[in-house]
């Protein structure tokens, strides 16, 4: 009888088990060390913010029957996941490592976020360590009169520049030629050349302020031009453009904060290849100073 | 008095533009300026963000957020490189798939149910394309074609669902600038039955959208969709469908029979016209106009017609995918059934997988348009984008452009169901389309003939009720930053004895180049292979004329659509050689006539 117990696969596993658990035990007593004792404590501040997770994912106020969904799920997890570590089943498991990494990105991206909202001083200090973002482009207000390649003879040109130059009206027939407004409020140079073309946008720099002239070229034809208003590029008040200042901040700073900490982290340590094939540019990125 | 989409605000650059937004957020659809003889609105009617779970296996992590920033002109990372558009778009509908929203909100949610299953964590961690590509067949391509099940493990059910569409619904609400910029609330509702697309996205006019989109899940019947819509209608919301890609449709699209096998009938038909007002003409995956094997005689047939299409999932070309026929088709069964279920006006669109819209340019097309598939021209050289075709038979996508009283989501969609609208191939020229009676050969100014247009005639996508022979007053000029204009034609389609027929007349050209008999000199405008610039001399950079058709029978149903072509331009794959040092295969073309294709107007036999 006991021989055919001992052959039953069951006692097998049963005594296996207990020879592993009798082994871990031995082998890593001072973490089951008190084991029986351990607490698992739900405090308000843990209650408050799983609450808040599961408002934010679903879009309203949980359930009473939600809610003890909330503790029965949090309550296995954690039991779980605390007897996952107790095996070490953290260790050398893709999907962990990737979790973590990915938190631990998360994280500064995170750091970021609990920036904000961020304080009038680093507004102002990104504002000006940032010009190229808030830079007012070269902008130019203007009248303008258009002729088409095939309409525009010199004469014509000529006639019309003289009579504007004189207080003369825009010709009937030549306003609001191919839909193209006459009168241009304070536009910056690039959304110019984009309505007109041709490097229409760059001729207006050349043109005196206040007087008709031309004609200048465009992709459209050829204008003759009033300019009324010539800004050039400047940097934006900060107070003017504070609002778009905060945004940029924000997609920056998340930008900046992953790949600055990558480095930082990076550099406490040294990255060895022992593998072939790692391309010499990869090295080089990762090379020591 | 006009005010013009000129006018500065629209073209500002983000930095101004946003500096207004202040001001801007505060107002309303009805303080937003008006003008009765409308402008023409540019912009993007379908785009995919991460919130797509082929986009976000593809490597995209933009959300709706990101893309209505990106379409106002702000640089946005793109797949790792910073990338901007060369001009902010008028308005934007973000079109993410109904059927994978509730993955979208496992995947992009950190802490969400479902976050940490393995293969979300999978879809998240994809390295390269080819992991992705294996995901993407498995878990997008296959569920999509009607095998195995539509869900992955991870998805957390309805919840979810309205979860993502909430957060879309509330990104396309922080960026309506009514007056500025425009959003339209929307979702693409994608159905390939056997592989046939049968794809539709879905617009809104207003707030007033469903709790949860209706996905080919609950129906890939497009019937199953229209009723589902009816059902909207009835509850009071206000909702249209636009169907694309009918080059890889099977056939299927401008269908003799319903999906079930039900011969089109009648109500079919009247559910169908009333349900489905435009029709994607073009986009990446290529232009669903015409092919030269069927059209031998549009010697402009051969564009981006993406010819690989037809090495995948068996999407063999046959007559009946192309927006021609199935124009020709609605027009015969009007005349069978006193409906016609193609009444269909034009719009373009990407269908991005970016998170990108309308990134259109062909000089900077950097970024490709799905994910890791096309990152790069050393990618774009040489690779495939899976079950679809050669990525070097992609192109950047098309554009939409709106005759609208005002920048405002109402307006616009209103445009749009009354089919006051073109497509271009990507650049920005306009088009302006008249049938009537009485125009004048020419006008004093741009305004008198646009109000003598609307007074005398019907515009694009209107039916032409005279009992003479229409006259069409067209104009169009071109894009300011591109080339001019080589002509414009009038593609004629008409139903007589029983067939369907087809015609194309050149009625302006540049330069004085249209014959007494019809036949235009080509223009000999050539790219400069070395820049890649266009001609600059060349051209007409507005046409414009009073076209009377010579061949008119008042007995007979037809319809007329207007086709502009631009002088010859330089494609993405030449900008990607001269730049990256990339080189493409022999038979792809490095140059392209862009276009732009007005709406029909129909002529009716009553």
């Amino acid at each position: 009888m006991l021989k055919s117990i001992l052959r039953e696969p069951l006692i097998h596993f049963l005594v296996l088990g207990g020879l592993l658990f009798a082994a871990w035990n031995w082998l890593a007593p001072q973490e089951s060390a008190g084991s029986q004792e351990e607490v698992i404590t739900l405090d308000q501040a843990r209650l408050d913010h799983l609450q808040t997770l599961w408002t934010a994912q679903w879009k309203r106020d949980p359930s009473p029957g939600d809610l003890k969904a909330i503790i029965d799920r949090h309550l296995r997890q954690e039991v779980f996941y605390r007897e996952a570590l107790r095996m070490g089943l953290d260790k050398e498991d893709d999907i962990i490592r990737t979790r973590l990494a990915q938190k631990m990105e998360a994280v500064s991206s995170d750091l970021s976020m609990l920036m904000r909202p961020p304080t009038e001083e680093q507004l102002r200090a990104f504002h000006a360590a940032r010009p190229d973002l808030f830079t007012l482009p070269q902008a130019y207000a203007f009248r303008q009169v258009l002729y088409l390649p095939a309409e525009a003879d010199d004469e014509a040109l000529d006639a019309t520049l003289a009579s504007l130059q004189g207080g003369g009206e825009v010709p009937p027939g030549q306003r609001g030629k191919l839909a193209v407004p006459t009168d241009w409020a304070l536009t910056p140079a690039q959304a110019l050349e984009n309505s007109f073309g041709g490097g229409f946008a760059e001729s207006l720099s050349e043109l005196p302020v206040g007087i008709w002239s031309g004609p200048v070229r465009s992709g459209l034809g050829l204008h003759l031009v009033l300019v009324t208003e010539n800004q050039p590029e400047h940097l934006a008040p900060f107070d003017e453009v504070r609002d778009f200042v905060a945004r940029q901040y924000e997609y920056y700073t998340v930008l900046d904060a992953q790949e600055q900490m990558f480095r930082e982290l990076l550099d406490r340590y040294e990255v060895r290849f022992e593998a072939e094939g790692v391309p010499d540019a990869v090295r080089q990125e990762y090379a020591r100073p | 008095m006009t005010r013009p989409n000129f006018l500065p605000l629209i073209g500002l650059s983000a930095l101004l533009a946003s500096t207004a937004t202040g001001a801007l957020a505060q107002a309303t659809e009805a303080d937003a300026p008006t003008n009765p003889l409308k402008e023409a609105y540019f912009g993007e009617q379908h785009v995919h963000t991460g919130v797509s779970m082929d986009a976000f296996i593809g490597g995209s992590r933009l959300t709706p957020d990101d893309a209505y920033r990106f379409a106002k002109g702000e640089e946005i990372m793109v797949n790792g490189s910073l990338h901007k558009i060369k001009r902010p778009l008028d308005f934007v509908a973000v079109t993410d798939h109904s059927e994978f929203m509730g993955e979208a909100y496992s995947l992009m949610t950190e802490g969400a149910p479902g976050y940490d299953d393995e293969i979300a964590v999978a879809f998240r961690t994809a390295p390269d394309l080819e992991t992705a590509l294996g995901l993407y067949g498995k878990y997008v391509l296959t569920p999509l074609a009607g095998g195995g099940d539509p869900h992955p493990p991870f998805f957390q059910g309805e919840e979810a669902i309205k979860t993502t569409w909430q957060k879309n619904f509330e990104a396309t609400e922080k960026h309506y600038e009514p007056g500025t910029f425009s959003t339209i609330h929307a979702y693409e509702w994608t159905s390939a039955p056997g592989g046939s697309n049968q794809h539709r996205n879905v617009f809104f006019r207003d707030t007033n959208v469903p709790e949860m989109p209706f996905s080919s899940n609950e129906g890939a019947d497009p019937e199953m969709l229209w009723s589902w819509m009816q059902t909207q209608r009835d509850d009071g919301k206000k909702v249209f469908a636009i169907p694309h890609n009918s080059n890889e449709s099977k056939g299927l699209l401008f269908a003799e029979a319903s999906l079930t096998g039900v011969p089109i009938g009648q109500e079919y038909a009247e559910t169908r016209a009333s349900m489905e007002p435009l029709i994607e003409m073009m986009q990446v995956k290529g232009n669903s106009e015409v092919v030269p094997n069927f059209w031998p005689n549009d010697e402009f047939a051969d564009f981006e017609n993406a010819v690989s299409i037809q090495r995948f999932n068996g999407r063999g070309f046959v007559k009946e995918n192309f927006v021609r026929y199935g124009l020709g088709r609605g027009i015969k069964y009007n005349a069978d059934l006193g409906v016609n279920p193609f009444k269909y006006g034009f719009v373009g669109g990407t269908d991005s997988h970016n998170g990108t819209p309308s990134n259109v340019e062909e000089d900077n097309f950097a970024v490709g348009s799905h994910g890791y598939a096309d990152q790069t021209a050393e990618i774009r050289s040489t690779s495939v984008l899976e079950g679809e075709m050669l990525i070097s038979d992609v192109n950047p996508g098309a554009l939409t452009a709106v005759w609208a009283e005002s920048n405002t989501r109402g307006a616009i969609w209103d445009s749009m169901l009354a089919k006051e609208t073109f497509a271009t191939s990507g650049p920005r020229m306009k088009v302006r389309v008249f049938a009537g009676q009485g125009f004048a050969e020419s006008y004093d100014s741009y305004d008198a003939m646009v109000t003598d247009g609307y007074a005398k005639g019907v515009p694009m996508g209107g039916d032409y009720t005279g009992t003479e022979a229409p006259q069409f007053l067209v104009w169009a000029m071109k894009d300011p930053i591109g080339p001019n204009l080589d002509r414009i034609q009038i593609i004629k389609g008409w139903y007589e004895d029983g067939e369907m027929k087809d015609t194309i007349y050149d009625v302006v050209a540049s330069g004085d180049r249209l014959q007494a008999d019809g036949s235009v000199t080509p223009v000999d405008a050539p790219i400069n292979m070395e820049t890649g610039e266009f001609d600059a001399e060349k051209g007409d950079p507005e046409l414009m004329t009073v076209w009377t058709d010579p061949d008119w029978n008042p007995d007979v149903e037809a319809f007329y659509y207007v086709r502009v072509l631009q002088l010859p331009t330089a494609r993405w794959t030449l900008y990607d050689e001269l730049r990256e040092g990339v080189s493409y295969p022999e038979d792809v073309k490095r140059e392209l006539v862009e276009r732009a294709w007005a709406s029909p107007i129909w002529h009716e036999v009553n």
